[in-house]
């Protein structure tokens, strides 16, 4: 019965979901977590077994930790090296925590130095929305397909569509489509890619369903901001 | 609270834990004060399972959030769902935790990682979540019982494939067979819409 089959032990989806359970032990493990590095299929494989089994993670009873634990993390936080993040940090400085709770985030990925996946980290570009209608949503940049795939988190516009819009520093806003309401969309950005510029504008307004029939926002702006590189 | 009213609460829940990781990447401390405050309770929940012990439990969480603090950059919302992606972390670390640690005579029994299967899921506003538990559920029941039951207490416990052959006094080989057929059959039977 071809249901009752093992399989084998080099099964690619077998050892994702091995290493997603923690059935793996010492050299086994460590080349496991070495695979996900450089073989970006079996990481996703992986990933798709840890969301498959997260939902275990819902019988575990929740337990405070003890107030002190908080106070030891909080005192190694700045042990390690700041990096270049502070220049992002500069630029979403003097948001305050509640703005912060309705921002719509865009997370960019740069291209990639070779089409060869490498441990080191890939640096990204990050762009904060801020979402005056408390509409949050989020966006990631492929570099390898060069689709934008945007998010949207909480839409909330029933009779509109949104449309997302790049707008080139000292330029007019380019239209790079509606996004559904429901589900992930992507955006082809082709010739338009060159527009993701650190110093361009991202933005999402609200337009008759189809989109903007002039080509420019119509509608009211519901999330915007710049791009910063991290 | 409808159906629409608990998705939309839990989308806004998980906008809220990435909204979170992206300031925390930009190094704001408060933003992961307000992530641990919403997320340790959980983590720690899940250190405590795997490592069996207060101290460890504690040791791990520590080095949890400081990873969080330090890789937060690298967390991609297309690879994973914000609190997947901290629940992972909480467990790799508290896996490595037991693996180095780990004394043979300190296993925790079976009851003990099999009895919370069964508590109630009470997180209210994740109706997905909850359909998505029980279909889960169905699909590990579904398999032969001490298939399901040694799955189980890979995910609750940390047990790796000799400890688990350990227990149940099984080669490593048969253990590995049994795991990995019902590893194929659960795929299936998640990704089949059955």
């Amino acid at each position: 019965m071809a249901d009752e089959l093992v399989p084998p032990a080099g099964d690619p989806d077998c050892l994702a979901a091995e290493l997603a359970l923690g059935l793996l032990d010492g050299a086994d493990r460590a080349a496991a977590l070495r695979l996900m590095i450089v073989d970006a299929s079996f990481a996703q494989r992986v990933d798709s077994w840890r969301e498959r089994l997260a939902p275990l993670n819902d019988a575990i009873p929740e337990l405070a930790p003890p107030a002190h634990l908080w106070r030891s993390i909080e005192s190694r936080l700045h042990d390690g090296p700041r990096g270049a993040l502070i220049r992002w940090r500069a630029a979403t400085a003097g948001m305050t925590a509640l703005a912060a709770a309705l921002l719509a985030v865009i997370v960019l990925r740069s291209p990639a130095p070779s089409p060869v996946p490498t441990a080191a980290p890939t640096p990204k570009l990050v762009a904060q929305l801020g979402a005056p209608q408390a509409t949050a949503l989020l966006a990631v940049y492929e570099d390898q397909s060069g689709n934008l795939i945007v998010r949207p988190a909480v839409v909330d516009a029933h009779d509109r569509d949104a449309e997302l819009w790049v707008i080139p520093k000292g330029g007019r806003p380019v239209s790079l489509g509606v996004i559904a309401r429901d589900r992930p969309t992507r955006v082809a950005l082709g010739a338009r890619r060159g527009l993701l510029a650190p110093d361009a504008i991202l933005a999402v307004s609200l337009e008759p369903i189809g989109g903007s029939p002039t080509g420019q926002p119509t509608g009211p702006v519901v999330a915007q901001g710049t791009i910063s590189i991290i | 609270m409808n159906d629409a009213g608990a998705q939309d609460s839990a989308n806004a829940r998980r906008a809220r834990l990435m909204a979170l990781l992206v300031r925390v990447a930009s190094r704001d401390g408060s933003a992961l004060r307000d992530l641990y405050d919403r997320t340790s309770a959980k983590l720690f929940g899940i250190c405590m399972r795997i490592c069996g012990e207060r101290q460890g439990a504690e040791d791990v969480l520590q080095e949890v959030y400081i990873a969080v603090w330090n890789r937060a950059a690298g967390y991609d919302p297309e690879r994973s769902s914000p609190i997947t992606w901290l629940a992972t972390m909480a467990r790799n670390r508290a896996i490595d935790w037991r693996r180095s640690n780990r004394k043979a005579e300190e296993m925790l029994p079976i009851e003990s990682a099999s009895v919370v299967e069964d508590a109630a899921d009470s997180a209210p506003d994740l109706v997905d979540r909850a359909r998505e538990a029980e279909r889960l559920r169905a699909c590990l029941d579904a398999l032969d019982a001490r298939t399901s039951r040694a799955i189980r207490e890979a995910y609750y416990a940390g047990f790796s494939y000799a400890e688990l052959a350990t227990r149940e006094a099984v080669p490593l080989g048969t253990m590995k067979s049994w795991i990995r057929r019902g590893l194929d059959r659960l795929r299936k039977c998640l990704t089949d819409g059955g």
